[in-house]
């Protein structure tokens, strides 16, 4: 009889274990290395590893802000073309005002929040539908980007960073480690403070928070803040990267930071989210991505597995939901 | 006393025409066109209203398809990939099997159809949410298109089903085949949508769905055959394209889904659900591309195009939010 409970226990401690989230992404990202390993067999080097961390960081930027908006219960479909905005604005004012690099990184990051607010004052003031606004915030952004920067990349040559963007420190790049410090802000921001608590109470079911005295609407503003912020981050990664801005940057990365987020643990509803879930969602996908490359599958059959990952992410999170809700019951 | 009723019930007439919501879309329409031809008076030459109308017909048959979902209160991005998907299935069976024309067009409806439930299931049974299920539905069917390219081209002239290719190039009343098919179909809808049971359910679900379920409708069946003929549609649209272009291309259909939504938007479909009609989502999208040929008129950059068909869409989502608050206050 005890022992019959004790292995109810555990087995009940394994699903759990599988189930949370965080955990429930290690064992893919597992599978797809040893797969790769074994087929690619030098893999498993510094150099692949490296490049697969690095290469993680321009997606994982829109993702934290992507994250914040999805926790809060709506959507952003504007963080790739504002990231794009924000970069070309960012490169506008290195090569043409010719200002320095302060002044450069506080436009770029001005320009994400600005259009953020916009769309949060949309949504949350105007009472718009988050992806509809959002969506021409993303068609906005993306004509102003290609006409500001009349279709030309933007050298960023005047601020001299070449030297500390191409530098490896621990053969990795400077811009990865500023990745991992916002992931841990951004775990803060989420887990320790009381704006993640109103955040994820918001997004979780919205009248009770309203009727616990919480201001959701300013708290889903800020989030979309945040979220434009986060996107400029992205921007600004991919022109330091590049040495220039470039209107065709981030294309088509807000459906990936979605997917980032479906994997990464992100409640799709509302209301769930950890950092560290979001930084192993978006490391998953990246490794996928790399792997698949690397592996010489075709792109094609790429795009189709990255949408049955999404659909079978989201499946595994609803499943969740349904087991917890039972536990309560 | 006789002259003044029918004074009367003629102002009625007028007025109730006035407040319908395909005519407030009108109105923007016939002003863009008015300050454009003011300005540049070669905007206003049959030549450019028939080659826009022509260029129209694909995309008006994919908000068409697209305006379904909404209705009913969800949304379905994957439209335009499961055009491409269409097209490049019955081309590659014609050209790459030696199938007929009509059996191929028969599979390739069939696979989209299928895609359609796909999409239902996952959003009506299994309940992710619409935008995020519609968003793998397209990834996996924009990809699936390019399995079947081969190295080489899929031209469909070359075979014997040519016949109805030159269909497809010939002119009928000044107007190419699919113009009337898009019109045909347009109509067709419009009578679903006004004057049957079923459209009335349909709007019925969207509009308040514990209340239509309460009075005995099927609502999860209505939101499922939404999506399936929002597919059904967004297929039509693919074939079109791809027996008038003659050659099979997977990227048809690319960046259809959001300017479709555009037009539905545009056109007075409300996001909430309920409300829409097919006249509403045929002017709304013709608004979209007039706008868009009307800036390159006036001599903005071309690459602004993008940028203003942002801000029509959230106009006329806050012109409806607007008509909306001011029907709950009547």
């Amino acid at each position: 009889m005890m022992r019959l409970k004790e292995r109810n226990e555990r087995s009940g401690l394994g699903l759990k274990l599988l189930l949370t989230p965080e955990f429930g992404i290690l064992i893919p990202i597992l599978i797809v290395c040893v797969i790769t390993t074994i087929l690619k067999p030098n893999f498993l080097t510094w150099k692949y590893i490296s490049s697969i961390l690095v290469g993680s960081v321009f997606i994982g930027a829109a993702t934290m802000g992507e994250s914040l908006v999805i926790m809060a219960g709506e959507i952003d479909l504007s963080v790739g073309m504002n990231g794009c905005l924000a970069g070309v604005m960012c490169g506008i004012a290195a090569s043409q005002w010719g200002l320095g690099l302060v002044p450069c990184v506080l436009i770029c990051l001005l320009t994400g929040a600005v259009v953020g607010a916009l769309n949060g004052v949309c949504v949350c003031y105007l009472g718009l539908s988050s992806w509809i606004t959002t969506l021409a915030t993303q068609f906005i952004c993306q004509g102003l980007a290609v006409t500001i920067s009349q279709g030309e990349p933007q050298s960023i040559a005047s601020l001299g960073l070449s030297s500390v963007t191409r530098a490896k420190p621990l053969g990795l790049s400077w811009l990865f480690f500023v990745f991992v410090l916002l992931i841990v802000l951004l775990d803060v921001l989420i887990r320790r403070t009381r704006y993640g608590y109103s955040l994820r109470s918001v997004g979780g079911n919205q009248e009770a928070s309203v009727m616990a005295g919480l201001n959701a609407r300013r708290i889903k503003l800020i989030a979309f803040i945040l979220a434009g912020t986060f996107a400029a981050v992205g921007g600004l990664f991919d022109t330091l990267n590049a040495g220039a801005a470039n209107a065709a940057f981030g294309s088509g990365r807000e459906f990936r930071a979605i997917i980032c987020c479906a994997i990464g643990g992100i409640s799709m509803t509302g209301g769930a989210g950890s950092a560290f879930g979001i930084a192993l969602g978006v490391l998953l996908f990246h490794t996928l991505w790399y792997c698949l490359r690397i592996l010489d599958v075709n792109t094609n059959l790429q795009l189709v597995l990255i949408g049955l990952i999404l659909v079978l992410s989201v499946i595994m999170d609803i499943q969740r939901k349904r087991l917890e809700a039972r536990k309560l019951v | 006393m006789n002259e003044q009723t029918i004074q009367k019930t003629q102002t009625g007439a007028l007025r109730r025409l006035t407040r319908t919501d395909e005519f407030g879309v009108l109105i923007p329409l016939i002003i863009i066109v008015a300050v454009t031809t003011v300005l540049r008076p070669a905007f206003l030459s049959v030549g450019n209203f028939s080659s826009m109308f022509t260029q129209l017909t694909f995309i008006a048959l994919t908000a068409l398809g697209a305006s379904f979902p909404l209705m009913v209160g969800q949304v379905d991005i994957s439209t335009g990939k499961v055009a491409g998907f269409a097209g490049i299935i019955m081309s590659s069976l014609v050209v790459d099997h030696g199938m007929d024309m009509f059996p191929a067009i028969v599979i390739a409806m069939a696979a989209c159809l299928a895609v359609g439930v796909l999409n239902g299931v996952l959003v009506v049974y299994w309940k992710i949410p619409d935008f995020v299920a519609t968003m793998g539905t397209l990834y996996m069917v924009g990809g699936a298109r390019y399995l079947f390219v081969k190295g080489y081209q899929f031209s469909l002239a070359t075979q014997e089903s040519h016949k109805l290719v030159d269909v497809f190039d010939g002119r009928y009343f000044g107007m190419p085949i699919y113009v009337w098919i898009m019109v045909a179909i347009f109509a067709i809808v419009f009578v679903i949508i006004k004057k049957t049971l079923w459209g009335r359910r349909l709007l019925a679900v969207g509009d308040n769905r514990e209340v239509a379920i309460l009075s005995g409708i099927h609502a999860d069946k209505m939101r499922v055959q939404a999506y399936i003929i929002s597919a059904a549609l967004s297929a039509v649209a693919g074939l079109l394209l791809t027996l008038d272009v003659g050659v099979g291309l997977p990227e048809t259909g690319d960046g259809w889904e959001f300017r479709a939504i555009a037009g539905c938007v545009v056109g007075g479909v409300s996001l909430a659900g309920g409300k829409g009609s097919p006249l509403g989502v045929l002017i709304g999208i013709s608004l979209v591309f007039v706008a868009e040929n009307a800036i390159i008129f006036l001599g903005c950059p071309a690459t602004m195009k993008v940028a203003v068909q942002g801000l029509l869409m959230a106009a006329a989502v806050l012109c409806d939010l607007y008509r909306q608050k001011r029907k709950v206050a009547a």
